[in-house]
């Protein structure tokens, strides 16, 4: 983004902020923040210790805003939560900011007394700068644009007791950068179809049956899949919640050394709520994934993740989230590209650390604190392996 | 180009220092954003009027129905915020808890030092201990809590949170991981439609109101109204 740029998107978005507050007295149907805050960031470029380059490390200045817009009419219920950010690095050499944009949109329709639409869409535009230094490329420009679109079509089929789901979901994403895009782009078509039960008012079982379609721009990683299995989810009291779904996966990749693959898969997730307004989940799950790397079709990827949130006082509430995955890259699933004298199987860990302090000065203005951390270890491309802390404070107002 | 930029940004700077929001900054109590610079936030004689409504105090009377008569009779009833009638500060979840304890003649089961206490969550336990009803669940399901911007790493590490292809994360990004949204919490400001539903999974016995008992069977685990 060009140094002129840098004023005139702040100034757009502020201003964009303030005449929706001064026209708020018409009282429109949009609820506004906006989130300013400054971060420090010790590997702006997620650079490792294995490349020909140094952490690069800046303060940022981060200003966001979110616009969020619901309405309901009859059967009807359409809302839309759109957030583009700015972000500023005081020392990011050749691009000192990005134009970020997150848009989501649902829309739910009760077609009649016993079938209901939904429609959503996830749309996530981001810039991520390459790297270059001493006339070597460290990292490539990883700018990018992905979208998901997800629909549904559920009916009772026996009310209150059986019913029947039909989804289906299009997920594409496009790299800027020709050299990533031809590496990375790809295009996901998954449909599917659950049998829906209720054993009880707080009990839920499902019969489940997934077909997805993989397409890389370049097809060594293009597979088809398809999933058969069950889920289950029960309320068992009103502190107390659990989710399973399980089953077994077939794939088919056609550039991988073993081209049928099959493996279980399992997820499964608990909420509890021990004392008022705590919040504590723990989930974990095992499954065939998309592998980040055209040297091999798949992964097997185990994961763990718990989130806790618990207000400290009326004012001041923590927040704190982790996720730890493990993936296993087998020779077997190896493609054409992988050469035994370069490349290596193993496996990757990506381990995600979050959290947040946020303080409710008044009814519209919170002062919140956070700190993150991330870390990627690599056999498959250890050039990647990189460590991440980021430290913020921020103060966010509703308009 | 320059000119174009010299001149965008010329009109954009004053506007945005003019229309800045001081407002943001104001105060619980005498500084409070008026009622012309309200956004979303029911004001508390908008609150007033919708409960004496449903609580038939117009009912068989000759008053205007306007929001000083409602402040009028709910104060003849001894029902009123912590910080009694303002008509203009907006509704705040703490503030409504305690208006439908009043309103069901149940005050006297709150303890004395709670009763002048905005901090208390007592009015709050009382209405879920006794009717079932969680004013934060049923606020928190009106609004969207962020729950879209999923927890992501740093460049494209994952864009999968689940072993449903049905199901994935929101893609990556370096904005706000953390997600979550903004809690729900006593001083929580109300909209309009919060109180509806509020009022819709209650019925406080006063006036020509019904029994005051909500539905033993209702379900507080789960939330009414669909969110993003």
């Amino acid at each position: 983004m060009r140094l002129q740029s840098i004023p005139l998107a702040l100034l757009a978005m502020f201003t964009v902020a303030s005449v929706a507050s001064a026209q708020s007295d018409q009282r429109l149907p949009v609820d506004i923040y906006n989130f300013l805050r400054v971060e420090y960031d010790d590997n702006v470029y997620t650079t490792g210790e294995g490349v020909a380059a140094d952490k690069v490390e800046s303060f940022k200045i981060i200003e966001q805003l979110e616009l969020l817009f619901d309405t309901e009419r009859n059967n009807t219920y359409f809302g839309v939560n759109y957030s583009p950010s700015f972000v500023y690095y005081e020392d990011r050499p050749d691009d000192s900011s990005d134009l970020n944009h997150q848009l989501d949109l649902i829309l739910n329709q009760q077609i009649s007394r016993r079938t209901k639409l939904q429609v959503k869409d996830t749309l996530r535009r981001a810039e991520e700068p390459g790297l270059v230094e001493d006339d070597v490329q460290i990292r490539k420009n990883n700018d990018f644009f992905y979208n998901s679109l997800n629909a549904n079509v559920e009916t009772q089929v026996v009310p209150e007791k059986t019913s029947v789901r039909v989804d289906g979901r299009y997920a594409v994403m496009r790299y800027d950068e020709d050299d990533v895009a031809d590496a990375s782009d790809y295009d996901q078509l998954t449909g599917g179809v659950d049998l829906i039960q209720v054993l009880a008012p707080n009990t839920t079982a499902s019969g489940q049956v997934r077909y997805t379609t993989l397409d890389y721009e370049t097809s060594f990683r293009d597979s088809d899949s398809v999933q058969v299995g069950a889920a289950f989810s029960k309320i068992f009291n009103p502190k107390f919640q659990a989710d399973l779904r399980g089953g077994y996966e077939y794939r088919t990749a056609d550039n991988a050394v073993e081209q049928d693959s099959h493996s279980p898969y399992v997820d499964g997730s608990l909420v509890f709520l021990p004392a008022r307004d705590t919040r504590l989940t723990v989930g974990a799950g095992y499954s065939q994934d998309k592998s980040p790397v055209n040297t091999f079709a798949l992964q097997r990827r185990a994961r763990v993740y718990g989130s806790f949130s618990r207000p400290l006082s009326a004012a001041l509430t923590l927040n704190l989230t982790g996720s730890y995955s493990m993936g296993d890259f087998d020779a077997d699933d190896a493609t054409t590209l992988y050469d035994p004298a370069t490349d290596t199987d193993g496996d990757e860990t990506v381990l995600q650390f979050s959290s947040r302090l946020s303080y409710q000065v008044t009814v519209r203005n919170w002062i919140q604190a956070s700190y993150q951390y991330t870390e990627l270890e690599s056999d498959v491309r250890p050039d990647s392996d990189f460590d991440r802390n980021r430290v913020s404070l921020g103060w966010k107002y509703s308009l | 180009m320059k000119d174009l930029y010299k001149i965008f940004t010329t009109l954009l700077l004053p506007a945005a220092l003019v229309f800045s929001t001081p407002q943001a900054f104001a105060q619980d109590g005498e500084s409070e954003p008026t009622e012309e610079t309200e956004s979303q936030s029911i004001t508390q004689g908008e609150a007033a009027l919708i409960l004496a409504r449903r609580l038939g105090f117009f009912v068989g009377t000759t008053r205007p129905m306007d929001q000083q008569n409602a402040v009028k009779v709910l104060m003849e009833n001894n029902i009123r915020p912590f910080d009694g009638w303002k008509v203009n500060d907006p509704l705040t979840v703490g503030d409504l808890a305690r208006l439908l304890v009043q309103s069901m003649n149940r005050e006297n089961e709150i303890p004395e030092e709670d009763q002048s206490n905005p901090d208390t969550t007592a009015y709050r336990d009382l209405l879920e201990r006794e009717y079932g009803l969680n004013l934060e669940k049923i606020v928190a399901s009106l609004r969207r809590t962020g729950s879209s911007k999923d927890p992501k790493g740093t460049g494209p590490l994952d864009d999968t949170a689940s072993s449903d292809p049905l199901e994935g994360r929101s893609g990556e990004g370096d904005v706000d991981e953390l997600g979550g949204g903004s809690p729900v919490n006593l001083n929580t400001p109300l909209s309009e439609e919060d109180i509806q539903a509020v009022l819709t999974s209650t019925a406080p016995a006063q006036g020509g109101g019904s029994s005051g008992q909500v539905d033993d069977d209702a379900d507080d685990t789960t939330p009414s109204s669909p969110t993003p």
